[in-house]
This record gives C-alpha cells, structure tokens and sequence, in this order.
C-alpha cells in the first residue's frame, strides 16, 4: 500500500516518467526460467537521481527429464512451478542524461508473494503381489513454498530515445529472495516520459 | 555518495540470486510382504526395494503398521525388513516412510488383503479318541486344493507304550506323546505327515522363520500348535517350552524327522529323534481335483 501511494505521488509530480518492461527470468538455485512484466514509475529527484517504485509479476517453471526405470521402478519427470507478484522501491543513479542514450543504476528493498511447487519425486511402481492392494500405483510428492518475502534488487538499464517523451531500454537486474527464490532478468522496455 | 549504497545492495542481490543450486530430491518407497499375510500370523513386512535417486545416499525406515495415519509404531531404523502380527483379519492398509541422508522422506500406504478358506469339522475316523481337522480350501484356474490337518493332537487311550498326561485338560491340549512306530500307523485314511508336507505347512506360515510363532498363534485357521514337551529315556521333557511333532519320514532306522517349535523362538525347524521317544502327533490328508 505504501509503495502503491507512493506510486501515485511520484506520477503526480510534472517529472516522472512510466515504464513497461517484459523480461526473460531465470532462477539459478532451482534452474527454472519464464517471463514477466514490470511497470514502473520514475520521480526525478536531481538531473543523476531518481526514485523508482515498480511491481512485477512473473512465471516460471522447468522440467526434470528422467524417463528411466529403476529396480522395475519407472522414474517419471520432475516438474518445479514458480509464480510471484513483485513490488520494489529503489533510487536509480543515471548517466548520460539529456543524451540520446543513458545508463540507469538502480538497487532497493523488495517484497514479494511466491508461489513455488517443487516435484520431489514422481515414480509408477512395480506390479505388486495379488495379496497387495495399494492406493495409488503412482507416487508423488512435492514440496510448496509459498508466501511473503523480503529481498533486494539491482540492475541496470540502457535507455535509448526514441521520440520527444519515449525511450526504449534494455536492463539487466538481480533480485536476491531470503528463504525463497532467487532470480535473474533480462529485460526489454519502453518508457514514456513527462 | 548513493553509488557505494547502490553497489553494496546490487552485490548482495547477485550473492542471493546465485546462490548453490539446490537439488530436491525424495527416495522412493517401496514394500511388499516377504509373505502371504494371514490374520494373527507373523509376517516380514521388506522396504529393501527402496532406493534413494542420489549415488552413495542411505535410508531410513519407519512404520505406521495398524496404518491409523496417527503415529508411527517403530522408531526410525537402519534396518528395511520389520517383523509384524498382521493386524487384519481381511484387508487393510500399512504405511512406511523412507528418509534419505537430507531428511526428506517418502510416505506410502499400501493395502494387503487376506483371504484364507478353511472349515473346521469333526470326520469319523478308526481312532478310538476322535479329533477336529481343519480344512483350509485353496482354488486355482487348473485345480482346486483341499488340504485338512488334523486340529488337535492326537489322543490315545491310556497305555504303558505312550504317554499321556493325568489331568484331561493336559490331555485335551496336549494329546498323547507317543513313539515314531505308533504314530506311522495310527488311521488308515490320514497319513503322518511327511517332511515335505510339514514344509509346506511352514511354507504357509510364513517360512521357517517365523512359522514356530505361526502354528501356535491362538487363532481359529491356525494349526494351534501346542507345547507337550517330549519324553526320552522314560522322562518328561521341555513342557510347555517345546513340541516335537514326528513326521513320517526316517532318518535311519533307529531314528525319525520331527517338527520342533519352541515358546522362546518364532523359529519352526526339523530335528532328529530316536524312534522311541515319544513325541506328538498331528495327521493330514490332501486331496486334489482338477478342472
């Protein structure tokens, strides 16, 4: 709530200036990669200094492929599913203001709400004995992680004018989750600017 | 003078986000009953069949054996194979959990059913002392099996080549102990069991492992082995720790093969007696028919 009042603060001011960004997300610790999207709003302090408040929302997932059996144990893929809706502040340092291009360095707080279901094992076991009557032939287990986390995130980014009031940017950015998931991102944006 | 701020931050956002990859695993469970579990007897419940998916990991296991999902009746243990009374008198679930070395475990509940056919009725027979035979029933797609034991020990009347116990209750439980040559011909239409038929029957009760603890257990389609003990050299021996059955097989000609179960061990095992020591008896007979 604070960061979204605050949004609506910093676009009230003559100065700031709207993103839109998609990006590709990977997810190192779990080896999981997606996408998502980020909107952002910008409030120029001073001509290198800027505040920045944004949410995101991503997906991600991958697959375990093991399609092997075991002891008569068939070992079926391993599936990790990752979902989180994002929101961040953070001050953006920038060079190059006023040019055709422009390098932003930005790193604040995070809070997110992850969804992550992780596949601890999935395997169709053998033919049992006539005098043995199980529940399920397939067992099947996973992990949740889910709720409120807090981190950080940094990144840059390059923004390229395009017109009067739009700049196109491409950025790179960390966010550091602690007890949940991590991410990387590479991202393509557009932004319009008062 | 927010660039060192903004670099600190970014340098601990990269040391979260590239942190070890984590590799989350669970051991797969499996178990099957060694044997064909009956209601009361002693059966080897065997996870071995667990495995972990890590190289070089090792397992745990534990067991909800009345699978009332509440608690777990064993500890966690080293040990794959645990030893149970099948609690079930005709279906019903047991559970294990299977804990590899990082802790995460494995749950599965697998339902075992019993279904053992027998009638127990009392035939007419030579013998001046009746017996019960217990009749157990087993059908095939070929074939159907009836295979009756005699349900008690067998009784003789009072005699100075056997021996009998004073008291009727004894006598009732115990029958009468007699030696090798008496028991080969006692009736006509039942046979002393042989080596081979007494292994089947341990066969049926769970190996001979646990088929000692099996024929005795107290319940309506076992054998109810009991304990008379066995006389040699005039002497009373073993009451109530072990039975000595006799088979019809000879060892040699002074000596014959008997079962032997005892009240300390589960264990059913074959032993070699004197013909003129005076052991109990049980007979059988088998029949055959096919489709």
């Amino acid at each position: 709530m604070i960061l979204l009042a605050g949004g609506g603060i910093i676009w009230s001011q003559a100065n700031g200036s709207l993103n839109f960004s998609g990006s590709y997300i990977y997810m190192p610790q779990y080896r999981m990669s997606g996408a998502g999207y980020t909107i952002s709003l910008q409030h120029s302090l001073k001509p290198w200094l800027r505040l920045e408040i944004g949410g995101s929302y991503t997906l991600g997932s991958r697959t375990i492929r093991r399609n092997e059996t075991v002891n008569g144990v068939k070992l079926l893929d391993l599936n990790y599913h990752h979902a989180a809706y994002s929101l961040y502040a953070a001050p953006v340092v920038t060079a190059g203001n006023g040019g055709a291009v422009s390098l932003d360095v930005y790193a604040g707080p995070v809070i997110t709400w992850q969804s992550n279901v992780f596949d601890l094992n999935r395997y169709e076991m053998p033919e049992s004995p006539d005098y043995i009557g199980r529940m399920t032939n397939i067992v099947y287990l996973n992990r949740v992680l889910e709720g409120t986390f807090f981190g950080g995130i940094a990144g840059c980014r390059v923004n390229v004018r395009t017109g009067e009031n739009w700049r196109v940017n491409f950025g790179i950015s960390t966010t550091g989750i602690i007890k949940a998931v991590s991410s990387v991102n590479a991202s393509i944006g557009i932004r319009y600017c008062r | 003078m927010k660039t060192p701020i903004i670099l600190s931050i970014l340098l601990s956002a990269v040391i979260l986000a590239s942190c070890d990859p984590e590799e989350l695993t669970s051991p797969v469970a499996l178990f099957s009953a060694q044997t064909s579990p009956i209601y009361m007897f002693k059966v080897n419940l065997d996870a071995s069949g667990s495995f972990s998916t890590e190289e070089g990991d090792w397992l745990e296991y534990r067991w909800d054996l009345n699978g009332d999902h509440l608690g777990w009746e064993t500890d966690w243990s080293n040990s794959p194979v645990v030893t149970v009374q099948f609690p079930y008198d005709n279906s019903g679930y047991i559970g294990l959990q299977v804990r590899n070395s990082d802790g995460n475990i494995t749950e599965l509940y697998q339902g075992f059913y019993t279904d053992v056919n027998y009638g127990i009725i009392r035939p007419f027979t030579d013998l001046q002392i009746g017996f019960r035979t217990i009749n157990y029933q087993f059908s095939y797609p070929d074939h159907h099996w009836s295979w009756m034991w005699s349900y008690d020990n067998i009784q003789l009347p009072d005699s100075d080549s056997w021996y009998n116990y004073t008291a009727s209750a004894d006598r009732a439980a115990y029958g009468t102990l007699m030696p090798w040559t008496v028991a080969d011909t006692l009736e006509k239409d039942y046979d002393l069991p042989s080596k081979a038929d007494w292994q089947k029957m341990i066969d049926f009760c769970g190996g001979a492992v646990l088929a000692g603890f099996n024929l005795q257990v107290e319940t309506e389609h076992g054998l109810r082995l009991t304990l008379p003990g066995i006389v040699t050299e005039g002497q009373l021996q073993e009451k109530n720790t072990a039975g000595y059955y006799w088979t019809g097989d000879e060892a040699d000609g002074d000596s014959a093969w008997a079962l032997k179960i005892s009240a300390e061990s589960d264990k059913a095992e074959f032993v070699i007696l004197e013909k003129s020591s005076l052991a109990s008896v049980r007979l059988m007979i088998e029949f055959l028919n096919y489709r």
